[in-house]
């Protein structure tokens, strides 16, 4: 199993909800669109849980196996990792 | 809702920022500049507005405020009325207006390595903002500039022509003529009387915490006006700081104002804070009604 780490959102990402729980996340010129999957991920970056911890609530709200929940998570927050829409900390930092 | 794989989908831009290494060479192509884009780069982006009266830019980047995620604010005159599909292209967010037509545009865009929010006026709905404002002066039946007039207005007193410089000087000087100062100087004056009364009550009725918020909404109101008194007309708080270290009026040194504006000293004394806050902002609002009204 990967590292767990805490997706934390970047300061200065506009975000706002474009129906059926998609999300809209600007960055200072693109402008991304999640699916409702995605919306339902980028949801808990703020929270605190690791990617671990959000992969298991993927799981248990989709109903799909933990292997597959995981897989996908980390997948779609290394994406958002990549856009600039969110930070790495580590487990128990600030 | 069923599962699905969770994905992330371009709406807008080109795709500049994609990554780590494009936001930083976008952030030193910035950097970089020593001058804002200009018309032809505009036009490069978006042909559209050859067709506008004036081009002009206005903000923080004309100011020499900018920072690393300014974006760059346009402002584009038509002498018609602007379609919506003439902007094709473009990301719009449409602006209501008081003016007689009610529509104004903001395109979201990009030129150069720039987000360009680009507003979309016509000639009348200036020529009609700054027309209520003229020498027989605004009175209470004056159709108040809603926030998005009143940023235009002070944009103007502040442009940089791109294109149509002619006229855009006869708006600016007309506007600059006008009693539009006097009354944005007045209307956040009484806002600002009506919070030192809140002030006076609630010191009266033992309520220090709620008298020293009071006062420091107060003293920004009154703040406001007197900047706008001085002629300077921008509704943003965010310059506070920077605008009174441009102005510097008579009545406030920079050093005071900023003391107020992080409540320097109100901890260890909330009321006498509220207080002495109270009595800056008089002393401000006497200067206001000398020099403006």
């Amino acid at each position: 199993m990967s590292e767990d780490w805490v997706p934390a959102r970047s300061v200065g990402v506009w975000t706002r909800k474009s129906g059926d729980n998609k999300i809209v996340l600007e960055g200072y010129i693109d402008v991304y669109e999640t699916n409702h999957v995605g919306g339902f991920i980028w949801s808990l970056c703020a929270t605190g849980l690791t990617t671990g911890g959000i992969a298991q609530k993927v799981a248990e709200n989709y109903e799909v196996p933990p292997g597959r929940a995981e897989a996908t998570t980390r997948r779609f927050l290394d994406e958002l990792l990549e856009r600039g829409f969110i930070s790495r900390q580590e487990p128990g930092g600030s | 809702m069923e599962f699905e794989e969770p994905t992330l989908t371009r709406l807008y831009g080109k795709g500049k920022e994609a990554s780590q290494a494009q936001r930083e060479t976008m952030n030193a192509a910035r950097a970089s500049l020593t001058a804002i884009p200009g018309l032809d780069d505009l036009l490069q982006a978006y042909p559209a507005f050859k067709d506008a009266t004036c081009v002009f830019a206005s903000g923080s980047l004309t100011e020499g405020w900018a920072h690393a995620k300014s974006d760059l604010d346009l402002f584009g005159i038509f002498s018609g009325t602007v379609a919506a599909d003439s902007l094709d292209g473009l990301e719009l967010i449409k602006v209501k207006t008081t003016t007689s037509d009610p529509t104004s545009w903001i395109a979201l865009g990009e030129v150069g390595s720039y987000r360009a929010d680009i507003e979309v006026w016509s000639e009348a709905q200036v020529d009609e903002l700054i027309g209520r404002f003229t020498s027989t002066g605004a009175d209470k039946y004056t159709v108040r500039p809603n926030p998005a007039e009143r940023d235009l207005l002070y944009r103007l007193s502040k442009a940089v022509p791109l294109a149509g410089e002619s006229w855009l000087v006869l708006r600016r000087e007309a506007l600059m003529d006008s009693t539009y100062g006097a009354w944005l100087a007045e209307n956040q004056k009484a806002d600002a009387e009506g919070l030192l009364e809140d002030v006076a009550g609630l010191l009266e009725s033992g309520d220090a915490h709620s008298a020293v918020l009071a006062a420091h909404r107060g003293f920004i109101i009154a703040l406001g006006s007197l900047l706008a008194a001085y002629g300077d007309y921008c509704p943003s708080q965010k310059w506070l700081y920077r605008r009174l270290e441009t102005v510097r009026p008579d009545e406030l040194t920079t050093a005071d104002g900023w003391r107020v504006l992080i409540m320097d000293g109100c901890a260890a004394d909330p009321a006498g804070w509220a207080e002495r806050t109270a009595r800056l902002i008089q002393r401000m609002l006497t200067g206001v009604e000398l020099r403006a009204l």
